[in-house]
């Protein structure tokens, strides 16, 4: 996560869906959930944002503190 | 030599021309390459006919022909309409004609009629064959093989700016509804006639020296005629687009169209409309994805956290149905021992009327047990006494 901005859109894509599965499956208890949920909320706006238009909405993201770099 | 063994060159030329003429007073159909093609401000088309072998390419035959203008009239626009394509050097053709021998200018081949439909099938043979070689080499899957990334963004337009579809692509491409950017950059090239394979490699070695700064290599054509699109059925062609180190997508022609390119491409639309369809549907998928993940996730959260709470007021009220059960066996206990103590107190026993009797502080419960001048406390209800036994 900490390279995130060094990440493949494939990478990043593929993390994200490996976090929402962890999250969702019934026998994980909330202890750590918190952390997931964080990563996996800075993987979708990473993903959107690259989506959507690639570099410059990702360094504005970067710049806003809301994904961490 | 005498002057009877020699003849003028006037006199050969016409015995040449008589003995022609003799052997061929009927147009016959010749099947030939055109190899030369043009045609003047008087409207005649001139020729050159080939044939060539076809293992090595080298010519075997040679002649000149000739379409009148009265002839070329009707011609041209009735090969035109069968073939979708006017006459082109590179053409293989079947053409009806008269053996012509002119003094002057030697050899000569009338065209009179022409056959379209053996253009067309000897196009359908050669890429018939080409796609059997490429076959027999492995060339079909080795670009599809590539992995074409899911977000494919920078993109090397193979085209000729002045190519139909090419303005309809980009207008489509970076006019998208949804708002989805890419980067293109334009790499031109010839895009039909007998140079347009060599043009079309030359622009692909142009994007390899470039290949880290693509995702991946379109190359795009509006419909034409089947001649105007005959150069994506070339052998070299199809070899570097198979190839290719990047995912070359191709859209070339009409829905009906189909060449060699689009066989060994990785992948291959209809036309160049409908690839910037695929690549702005790629994005869309992408972000739907994304979308459903997100959608996902505050499910799942809420559910966690809803089981979760369900399980603590589970546990509360279990804990309170506990409780309860336990308050009211305390109580009963208690109430059992407050009996008990109850029914063992002396008090009770004095205030019916009856008394105890006390030696050194124990109760006596035995006359026996007493002796003459035994000194006891007597316990009343209203009080005690003390006593000394007298007699027994």
């Amino acid at each position: 996560m900490n390279d995130i901005q060094n990440m493949k859109y494939e990478e990043a894509i593929s993390q994200l869906e490996e976090l929402v599965a962890r999250i969702e499956d019934p026998g994980r208890d909330l202890t750590g959930i918190a952390d997931d949920v964080k990563k996996a909320m800075e993987l979708v706006r990473w993903c959107k944002a690259y989506i959507r238009d690639g570099e410059a909405e990702m360094n504005k993201l970067i710049e806003d503190g809301k994904v961490q770099a | 030599m005498t002057d009877e063994q020699h003849i003028s060159l006037l006199m050969l030329q016409e015995m040449i021309r008589d003995s022609l003429q003799e052997s061929f007073y009927e147009q016959v159909w010749v099947r030939a390459e055109i190899s030369e093609l043009k045609s003047n401000r008087t409207g005649h088309c001139y020729l050159t006919l080939v044939e060539k072998d076809a293992g090595s390419d080298t010519v075997l035959a040679k002649a000149s022909a000739i379409i009148w203008a009265s002839t070329f009239r009707t011609l041209k626009p009735f090969f035109l309409s069968a073939t979708g394509s006017e006459l082109a050097v590179g053409m293989n053709v079947l053409v009806k004609v008269q053996v012509q021998y002119s003094e002057l200018y030697g050899l000569s081949l009338i065209v009179y009629d022409i056959d379209p439909s053996f253009t067309v099938g000897e196009m359908e043979l050669a890429r018939q064959r080409t796609l059997e070689r490429l076959k027999a080499d492995g060339m079909f899957d080795m670009n599809s093989s590539l992995d074409l990334t899911l977000l494919p963004r920078r993109l090397a337009v193979v085209t000729s700016d002045t190519a139909a579809g090419y303005r309809d692509f980009m207008r489509q491409l970076h006019e998208n509804e949804y708002g989805y950017s890419f980067v293109t950059e334009l790499f031109p090239a010839l895009m039909q006639g007998s140079d347009s394979p060599r043009s079309v490699i030359a622009a692909l070695d142009r994007v390899a020296s470039r290949i880290d700064e693509f995702d991946a290599v379109l190359i795009i054509r509006g419909g034409g005629g089947a001649m105007d699109l005959v150069c994506f059925d070339d052998y070299e062609l199809a070899v570097n687009v198979a190839q290719f180190p990047l995912p070359v997508l191709t859209g070339i022609g009409h829905d009906h169209d189909f060449h060699v390119i689009d066989m060994v491409a990785h992948t291959s639309v209809k036309t160049p409309t409908a690839l910037a369809d695929f690549l702005i549907d790629a994005f869309a998928q992408e972000e739907y994805r994304a979308d459903s993940l997100a959608q996902r996730l505050q499910l799942a959260l809420k559910g966690k956290f809803n089981r979760e709470l369900s399980l603590v007021d589970a546990r509360v009220a279990a804990l309170r149905r506990a409780l309860d059960v336990r308050w009211v066996q305390e109580l009963r206990r208690i109430e059992l021992l407050e009996a008990r103590v109850a029914a063992a107190d002396p008090g009770r026993i004095l205030s019916k009327g009856y008394s105890i009797v006390l030696r050194d502080g124990r109760r006596v419960d035995s006359a026996a047990s007493l002796a003459a001048g035994d000194r006891v406390r007597i316990m009343f209800d209203d009080g005690a006494v003390e006593a000394e036994i007298c007699k027994k």
